[in-house]
C-alpha cells in the first residue's frame, strides 16, 4: 500500500514543473561541480605523479658531492587528492599541496589551491557534498510544504485520508517519494560516478569503496531526515505560511547559521597560536643556522658522549656529528611546536564535532569529509608522513657525512648515487578508513540522533494528524 | 480611477506594517547577524594587528642582538677558538644578508576592516623578506583552521551578501501575499484602487522600516566590533550606500516576483531560486567556464621549473657570474674573473638570472590572477551577491587587488633590499676588506646593520571612487527591475 502510494507521489512530484525543476536544477548543479572536481583532480594528480618522479630522477641524478648538501638539496612531496574528493574536497582547497623536505627545516605545505583565487572563484567552486547539505534542506522543506501543508489548504489532503485507512499511511508514502526522489537527483549519480573517477585515477579500492558506500549512506540519512522535519512541521503548523516561515527560518538558522557559528566558537574556545607565533618559537628553540655559543654546548654533549676533550679526537667526523645533534633536536623542537599547533587544530575540530548535535548540516560537514578523506586529521596525515620521511632522509646524508671523518682537516668528503639510492622513493597511501573515522564519530551519533528526532516528530505528527 | 493617493495607501501601509511582529523577528535576526559577522572579523583583524605589533618588536630585539653579537665577534678570538663559519658572523656582509637578516612588510588594516573578510582569512597580512631568494620569496601564509577557511568565514559580508536577502525575501514573501493566500485580493481588487499603487505601497512601506533599519544596525555592529566611524567617514557612507543599493535591489526583484501574485510558498520559492542561481549558480557556472576555457597555471609545473632552471643555471654559474662581470661597468677593466667572485657577490650574479628564466612562468601567474580579479568585477555587475562583496571587500581594504598591491610592494622593497646589499659585496670583490683574527674575529666587512632599509608601508586609504560605479549600476538595475514589475502590474489576478 505504502509503496503504490509512494509511486502515485513520484509521479505527481514527476508532472508538477514547479517542484521537479528545483529538484533537476540542484541535481544538475552537483553533478557539474563533481564533473569538474573529478577533472582538475585527475589532472593535478597525473601532474602531481610526474613531477614527483621527476624530482626522484633529480635526486638520484645529483652529483657527487657532500651529503649534507645532498640533504639541502632534498625532494618535493606533492600530496595525492583523495579518491573521494570530487564529492567533498574537504579543507583540500585552502591548504598546500607540496612540500620541500629540506635539512634543518619542516618546511609549511604551499600552494593553497584558493590563495590566490578571485572572490568568483572562491564563491563559485562549491563541492557536490556542499551543495547538497546547504540547498537539499531547501528542497526538501519546500517539497514537503507543497506535499502537505498546500494540499491541505487546496482540499486534496482531505480527499485522501478519507480514502485511506490510516493517515500514516499517506505520511510515510510521502516521506518515501521524496526521500526517494531526492536520493535519486541528488545521490545516485554520484553513486555511479565516483567509483568510475576512482578507477580511471587508479585509486579504487576496497578502503574507497567502504568511504563512499558509508558517504551515501549518511547523506540519505540527512536528507531522510530534512523530508521528516519538513513534513512534520507542515503537518503539525496550525497555518501553510506559518509552516513556511518555520521551514525557511529553520533552514536560514539550521544550515546557513549554525554551522559557521559553531565552527567559530569552537576556534574562538580554543585558540591557535598565531603563524608569526609559531615561526618564532621554531626560531628560537631550533635555529637552522645556531650560534657559535650553541655550537660550543654541541661539542661539549659530543664530548661527554665518545669521552673525548679535542674535536681531533672524536672517533666520528665532527662536523656530522654536530649536524646530526642539532637536526635530532631541531625533530623534538618541531614535535613540541608544530605538533602542538596541529594538535591544536585537532582540538579545535573535536569541538566542532562535539557540538554539530545542534545542527543535522553541522554534523554532515563534519561526517562528510571524515569519509571523503578530506579533513584535516587525513591531511595531517600526509604532513607526518612527509616529516618522517624528511627526517629518515637528512638522518640518512648526515649518517653519511658522520662515516667521513676528517676531523684534521682538508677536504670534505664526496658521495654519489650509490648513497642517494639508499633513500627510497617517497610513496604516500592515504590512511584507510578505520584510523580516521573517529574524527566524525561524535557527528556520525548526532546525525543519528537528529534521524530519530525526526522520525519520531513525523511519525507524532501522522498520528494527531487532521485533515 | 480615483480612490487613495499613493501616499495615503503608503502611511497606512507603513503604520501596519510597523505592527508586524514578523517584520521586527527578521530585522532583529538581520542586525543579530551583522553584529556577529563585524564581531568575528575584528577578532581575526586584531589578532593580525597584534600579530605585525610582535613582529615589529621581534625585529628590533633581532637587530640588539645582531649589535651585541657584532660586538662581541670584533674582539680578538682566544687561542683554540674554532673559526667563525660565514653563517655566524653578523659583521660578514654575506653571513649578515644571507643568515642573519630578518625583516618583514606590513599590511595593516584599514579602519573600516571590519566590515569585510574577504581575501583576509586567506592571503597573508605580512611576509618575511629575504634577500637571497627569487622574487619575494615563497606564498606564505598565516595558518588559520583550515575547516573554517573552507567553509567561508562567518564575516560581515557574509551576513550582507548571503542572510540579508535571505531575510528580505522571507518578509516580502510573507508580508506581500498575505491577502492573496487569504482569498481577500478580489475585495481589494473591488476597491478605486490600483494593483500597483496597491502592491507598490506595500512594497515600499516594508523598504521604509528595512533600509533605514538595517544601516542603523550595520552602523551598530560596526561600533560594537570596536570601529571608530570618524575614522573614515566617506568610506562609511560609501558602504552605507552599497548596503541600501543592495535592499533596493532585492526590493525591487521582490516586486517584479510578486507582479505575478504568486501565494507565499510560490513567491519565496521563486525568490530564493533567484537568490540561489545569483549566489551559487552563476558564480559556479562562470568559474566552470573559466576554469576550462583558461585554466589556471600549474603551481606544481612551476615547483618543477625552479628545480631544473636551479640545477641548470647552478651548472652554469662561472659562465653566468662572466656575463654578469662584463656587463657590469664597475667590473669594467678589473681583470676580476667568475672564480674570484664568491659568497653574497655570486648570488648577486646568480640569482637575477634565475629569475630571469623564471619570469615568463611567474608573469603568467601574476596575469592569471589580475585577469581573474578584472573578470570576477565584470561578473560582479550580473551577479549583485559577488559585486556587493567585492565592493564591501574594497572599502575594507581586504580585497584582492589591495593584497596584489601588497605583494608588489614587498618584491620592490626586496629589490631595493638586494641592491643594497649586492652593491657593497660588488664593490667588495674589488676592494675587499681584509679580516686578521689577531684583531678581531669575526671578518667585520659589514657592520652598517642601522642602516639595512626597511619597509614602511604606505598610508593607504579604501577604494571609494572603485566602488560608485558599481552602487551606481546596483541602482539602475534596481529601478529598470521597479520599471518592468509596474509594467506587469496592470490587471488584478484572477480567481485561483
Amino acid at each position: 500500500m505504502i509503496g503504490a502510494l509512494a509511486r502515485y507521489e513520484l509521479l505527481a512530484l514527476r508532472r508538477s514543473r514547479a517542484e521537479s525543476l528545483p529538484l533537476l536544477c540542484l541535481g544538475l548543479l552537483v553533478l557539474l561541480s563533481f564533473l569538474a572536481l573529478a577533472i582538475q583532480n585527475g589532472a593535478a594528480n597525473g601532474e602531481r605523479s610526474k613531477v614527483a618522479a621527476a624530482e626522484r630522477e633529480r635526486w638520484l641524478g645529483q652529483p657527487a658531492q657532500d651529503a649534507h648538501s645532498a640533504a639541502h638539496y632534498s625532494i618535493f612531496a606533492f600530496k595525492p587528492a583523495p579518491a573521494l574528493s570530487a564529492i567533498d574536497p574537504g579543507i583540500a582547497l585552502v591548504v598546500g599541496q607540496s612540500v620541500w623536505l629540506e635539512a634543518h627545516h619542516q618546511d609549511d605545505m604551499l600552494y593553497r589551491p584558493q590563495q590566490d583565487a578571485s572572490p568568483l572563484q572562491r564563491m563559485g567552486t562549491p563541492s557536490p557534498a556542499g551543495l547538497i547539505v546547504d540547498f537539499a534542506p531547501l528542497l526538501a522543506f519546500s517539497l514537503a510544504f507543497a506535499a502537505i501543508a498546500r494540499e491541505r489548504e487546496r482540499g486534496t489532503l482531505r480527499l485522501a485520508l478519507g480514502a485511506a485507512n490510516d493517515p500514516r499511511r499517506i505520511i510515510w508514502s510521502k516521506a518515501l517519494a521524496l526521500w526517494g526522489a531526492l536520493a535519486a537527483v541528488l545521490l545516485v549519480p554520484l553513486a555511479l560516478l565516483s567509483p568510475l573517477a576512482a578507477l580511471l585515477g587508479q585509486t579504487l579500492n576496497g578502503d574507497v569503496l567502504l568511504r563512499l558506500l558509508l558517504w551515501l549512506a549518511a547523506m540519505a540519512a540527512y536528507l531522510a531526515l530534512l523530508v521528516a522535519v519538513g513534513i512534520a512541521v507542515a503537518v503539525r503548523a496550525q497555518a501553510s505560511r506559518l509552516a513556511l516561515a518555520l521551514l525557511f527560518g529553520g533552514w536560514l538558522l539550521f544550515v546557513l547559521v549554525l554551522p559557521r557559528a559553531i565552527g567559530s566558537h569552537a576556534d574562538a574556545a580554543r585558540p591557535l597560536p598565531s603563524t608569526e607565533q609559531v615561526k618564532q618559537a621554531l626560531l628560537d628553540k631550533a635555529p637552522a643556522y645556531w650560534t657559535p655559543e650553541s655550537s660550543a654546548e654541541h661539542y661539549r654533549t659530543l664530548f661527554a658522549r665518545y669521552g673525548v676533550s679535542r674535536k681531533e679526537d672524536l672517533p666520528v667526523d665532527a662536523r656530522g656529528a654536530e649536524l646530526d645533534l642539532a637536526e635530532r633536536r631541531s625533530h623534538k623542537v618541531f614535535d613540541v611546536v608544530l605538533g602542538g599547533l596541529y594538535d591544536q587544530v585537532e582540538a579545535q575540530d573535536k569541538l566542532n564535532a562535539a557540538l554539530s548535535f545542534l545542527s543535522p548540516a553541522a554534523a554532515m560537514r563534519v561526517v562528510s569529509p571524515v569519509l571523503a578523506g578530506g579533513d584535516f586529521s587525513q591531511h595531517r596525515d600526509f604532513i607526518d608522513r612527509a616529516e618522517g620521511y624528511r627526517r629518515a632522509l637528512v638522518n640518512r646524508m648526515n649518517g653519511a657525512v658522520i662515516g667521513h671523518v676528517h676531523n684534521h682537516g682538508g677536504p670534505r668528503a664526496t658521495d654519489d648515487r650509490r648513497l642517494w639510492e639508499q633513500v627510497p622513493a617517497f610513496a604516500y597511501d592515504p590512511p584507510p578508513l578505520r584510523r580516521s573515522w573517529a574524527a566524525a564519530g561524535p557527528a556520525i551519533a548526532a546525525l543519528l540522533a537528529w534521524l530519530g528526532l525526526s522520525a519520531v516528530l513525523m511519525a507524532g505528527a501522522a498520528r494527531g494528524m487532521r485533515p | 480611477m480615483s480612490g487613495p493617493s499613493f501616499t495615503a495607501l503608503l502611511g497606512w501601509e507603513i503604520r501596519r506594517i510597523g505592527r508586524s511582529p514578523l517584520l521586527w523577528v527578521v530585522l532583529a535576526a538581520i542586525v543579530a547577524s551583522f553584529v556577529w559577522g563585524a564581531t568575528t572579523t575584528a577578532a581575526l583583524h586584531r589578532e593580525q594587528m597584534a600579530a605585525q605589533t610582535r613582529i615589529l618588536a621581534a625585529q628590533e630585539r633581532w637587530l640588539a642582538d645582531v649589535h651585541e653579537r657584532a660586538d662581541r665577534y670584533s674582539r680578538p678570538a682566544p687561542p683554540g677558538t674554532p673559526e667563525l663559519p660565514t653563517w655566524q658572523d653578523p659583521t660578514d656582509l654575506s653571513g649578515f644578508a644571507r643568515f642573519f637578516l630578518f625583516t618583514h612588510s606590513l599590511k595593516p588594516h584599514l579602519p573600516l576592516s571590519p566590515l569585510a573578510t574577504g581575501d583576509s582569512d586567506l592571503a597573508p597580512s605580512w611576509l618575511q623578506v629575504k634577500v637571497n631568494v627569487p622574487f619575494a620569496g615563497e606564498p606564505a601564509y598565516d595558518f588559520e583552521n583550515p575547516r573554517v577557511l573552507a567553509l567561508g568565514a562567518p564575516g560581515l559580508d557574509f551576513a550582507i551578501v548571503y542572510l540579508l536577502p535571505i531575510g528580505l525575501i522571507l518578509l516580502f514573501g510573507l508580508l506581500a501575499t498575505f491577502e492573496r493566500d487569504h482569498g481577500m485580493l478580489p475585495l481589494i481588487a473591488a476597491q478605486p484602487v490600483s494593483p500597483r499603487r496597491w502592491l507598490f505601497a506595500r512594497l515600499s512601506a516594508t523598504f521604509v522600516w528595512t533600509t533605514p533599519t538595517l544601516l542603523a544596525g550595520l552602523v551598530l555592529a560596526l561600533v560594537i566590533a570596536g570601529v571608530p566611524l570618524d575614522a573614515d567617514l566617506p568610506a562609511l557612507g560609501t558602504a552605507l550606500a552599497v548596503v541600501a543599493a543592495y535592499i533596493l535591489f532585492w526590493t525591487s526583484l521582490a516586486a517584479l516576483v510578486l507582479a505575478s501574485w504568486p501565494g507565499a510558498a510560490a513567491a519565496i520559492g521563486t525568490m530564493t531560486t533567484i537568490w540561489a542561481l545569483l549566489s551559487i549558480g552563476l558564480p559556479l557556472v562562470v568559474t566552470l567556464l573559466l576554469s576550462t576555457l583558461t585554466p589556471a597555471p600549474s603551481r606544481t609545473a612551476y615547483v618543477d621549473l625552479q628545480r631544473r632552471v636551479s640545477d641548470a643555471v647552478d651548472e652554469d654559474a662561472d659562465a653566468v657570474v662572466s656575463r654578469g662581470l662584463a656587463q657590469d661597468a664597475l667590473f669594467k677593466g678589473s681583470g676580476i674573473s667568475a672564480d674570484g667572485v664568491k659568497d653574497l657577490a655570486r648570488i648577486s650574479f646568480i640569482l637575477p638570472e634565475i629569475e630571469r628564466r623564471l619570469t615568463p612562468a611567474r608573469s603568467a601567474f601574476l596575469h592569471y590572477r589580475a585577469n581573474q580579479l578584472h573578470i570576477a568585477e565584470g561578473v560582479g555587475y550580473v551577479a549583485p551577491p559577488l559585486g556587493v562583496s567585492m565592493a564591501l571587500a574594497r572599502l575594507a581594504g581586504t580585497d584582492g587587488a589591495r593584497q596584489i598591491r601588497f605583494e608588489q610592494r614587498t618584491t620592490a622593497f626586496q629589490k631595493h633590499l638586494r641592491g643594497f646589499f649586492f652593491d657593497i659585496a660588488r664593490a667588495q670583490v674589488l676592494a675587499p676588506v681584509r679580516s686578521d683574527t689577531a684583531i678581531s674575529r669575526g671578518k667585520r666587512n659589514f657592520t652598517g646593520f642601522d642602516s639595512v632599509p626597511h619597509y614602511v608601508a604606505p598610508e593607504e586609504h579604501s577604494a571609494i571612487g572603485a566602488v560608485w560605479p558599481f552602487i551606481g549600476w546596483l541602482l539602475g538595475a534596481g529601478g529598470l527591475i521597479l520599471f518592468l514589475a509596474s509594467r506587469r502590474l496592470t490587471t488584478w489576478p484572477g480567481r485561483d
